[in-house]
């Protein structure tokens, strides 16, 4: 009962954020100041775009193919925009093209579309606020905000840990309201932000996050985070939390023959965040632990509430401007009573092998800066184990027979 | 057993802050030296402009008529890193650049803002990609960039050390 009043809260909640949108946008069209209306349209409108494609390969693993064959789909087009209404609004719009094969479902998404508020609301130059409304970005882990787009990646593949393919659309931003204020401190910067929304769930996500055999419906209720950031003065390092807690419904299609019955997931996490910049050299890490509580869905009466955890170090060098070089360690439980993963043969009577339930990960990358606006982007990965693999709730030992695999890839990216 | 199993997250979560903690008083000494020479040096060429060096000592950050020019390192670095959008009266910041390529701009971001350009690159590739901010006008050379802080209310830019002397 209270979970269905809390989705009605929510759906509720982000129904008057889209109404909010849309009045906003009455408002704003029909009242751009005087101030504001000597700018011309170019001054007013930014158009940015990115391109990337590439070539990929693993062996022993579903990760990218069912084939293991060398695979040139790892194309990535985007096209933003961001038209500024006056000093304190703007539209910001983004609409992304993905053919990945596995990794990601095919095909097109808005990424994000909202209001940029920015007032100069406290009237004191070392405070700063500024608020989205509509599809915002998830801007609360280091590369969250721009994990979509190719050339702010310092490899291909980013760390599975954290930064888990099969949620890239959920994870990547949600129909909601998000908030940021900064703070200039004689200690430092401070940065507080907050976001509240759902993310759609279509059928192809469904299938990655759940099971291919689904043909119900899975949504995610609400997702909520927040995260704080210092970066002390006179220094090159940035520290933070962050916080997620995230509920997801699944209602079964009785008449469509779904094996699954009607359940719910919740997801929560704590993040550390860190980063340090040197003239030739940088540093960033992020360690997180989740919690996995599932009710139903899978049979009527599974219960499981487990912990994971995870993180990364990363290191890159800049030889030159141009060229640069990426190591980084990763790695996975899924559930910390379980580390080694010798429960899982026990519970699935010896189908899914012990390696489903962690994921380690050794990365080796080059960047080479061709251009200015080009970059050919190279990586290897060795890994051992398959937790990260999709769908979660339905490892496949057939595809994946092997603890220990590898991939490589390469992508070409153009952004303008 | 896992590559990593031995590092437990209580175990990373203790590795990380200590390894932010001596990059952290690591970079605090550093810039606090870097400071005291940037004090010197400016000294020093402001008695003797005409040996100035512009690609080692710190531009000078020129803004528009319109502003008073009170505000600190700190603020100056996260205006141009794209954070802060007002000056202390209200009014809206314009961030004009010379090309990431120029060598004045970055003496600039390194000796001004000490920060380093690949770093505020990323920063503004971040901000611009993911709809969070209008990137800064780009000029071609520092007589566009004057004429641009000198005809836009609210700009901020640089020059070269030796300009204006």
């Amino acid at each position: 009962m209270n979970n269905i009043s809390h989705q009605q809260h929510v759906s509720a909640m982000i129904k008057m954020s889209w109404l909010t949108l849309m009045v906003w946008l009455g408002i704003i069209t029909t009242s751009v100041s005087a101030e504001d209306s000597e700018l011309s349209l170019s001054d007013r409108w930014q158009v940015h775009g990115f391109a990337a494609v590439g070539m990929v390969k693993t062996d022993h693993s579903s990760y990218i193919n069912d084939t293991n064959k060398l695979s040139f789909k790892l194309t990535e087009i985007g096209l933003s925009s961001r038209f500024k209404i006056n000093n304190a609004l703007s539209l910001a719009g983004q609409v992304v093209y993905l053919d990945v094969d596995n990794r990601y479902a095919k095909g097109t998404r808005v990424d994000y579309a909202f209001l940029d508020w920015h007032p100069n609301l406290f009237e004191n130059a070392n405070w700063s606020f500024k608020a989205q409304f509509g599809r915002v970005k998830n801007n609360h882990w280091l590369y969250s905000g721009a994990r979509d787009v190719p050339h702010t990646r310092l490899t291909t593949i980013l760390p599975q840990s954290v930064y888990f393919d099969g949620f890239r659309d959920v994870a990547l931003g949600s129909d909601g309201v998000a908030l940021q204020v900064d703070h200039l401190s004689t200690l430092g910067t401070w940065q507080i932000k907050w976001s509240y929304g759902k993310s759609p769930i279509n059928d192809a996500q469904r299938d990655r996050l759940f099971s291919p055999l689904a043909t119900g419906t899975l949504s995610q209720d609400y997702t909520h985070q927040m995260s704080v950031y210092f970066a002390p003065n006179n220094t090159n390092v940035e520290v933070g939390i962050s916080l997620l807690d995230s509920d997801f419904s699944y209602a079964a299609n009785v008449a469509g023959n779904d094996p699954f019955v009607n359940g719910t997931a919740t997801s929560q996490r704590i993040m550390l965040h860190g980063q340090y910049f040197a003239e030739n050299w940088e540093l960033a890490a992020e360690l997180m632990r989740e919690r996995g509580v599932f009710k139903d869905a899978l049979f009527a009466g599974f219960n499981a509430d487990q912990y994971g955890d995870g993180g990364y170090l990363q290191g890159r060098y800049l030889f030159t401007p141009q060229h640069s070089v990426i190591a980084r360690i990763d790695f996975y439980d899924m559930n910390e009573d379980d580390r080694s993963g010798s429960r899982i043969p026990l519970q699935t009577q010896g189908v899914v092998p012990e390696y489903f339930s962690y994921m380690d990960q050794a990365t080796f990358g080059w960047q080479w800066r061709i251009a200015e606006q080009w970059q050919l982007q190279t990586d290897v990965h060795l890994i051992k184990g398959a937790g990260r693999l999709t769908p979660i709730l339905f490892p496949d030992p057939v595809l994946n027979p092997n603890k220990y695999w590898t991939m490589w890839s390469m992508q070409l990216m153009y952004w303008f | 057993m896992t590559p990593f199993r031995f590092i437990t997250l209580n175990a990373a979560i203790g590795l990380m802050i200590v390894i932010m903690s001596l990059l952290l008083l690591f970079s605090i000494n550093a810039n606090a030296a870097f400071l005291s020479s940037d004090v010197e040096n400016s000294a020093q060429i402001l008695s003797v402009p005409t040996r100035s060096n512009d690609h080692t000592h710190p531009p000078r950050v020129i803004t528009n008529n319109s502003v008073v020019p009170d505000i600190s390192e700190q603020f100056l670095r996260e205006v141009f890193s794209g954070k802060m959008r007002y000056w202390p009266d209200g009014q809206a910041i314009t961030v004009v650049v010379l090309d990431h390529n120029s060598p004045l701009h970055q003496s600039f971001i390194q000796l001004r803002l000490r920060m380093f350009p690949y770093q505020v690159q990323r920063i503004w590739n971040k901000r611009i990609y993911s709809g969070r901010a209008d990137p800064p006008i780009v000029v071609n050379d520092i007589n566009a960039m004057r004429n641009t802080v000198v005809n836009t209310p609210g700009a901020i830019g640089y020059l070269p050390f030796s300009a204006g002397q």
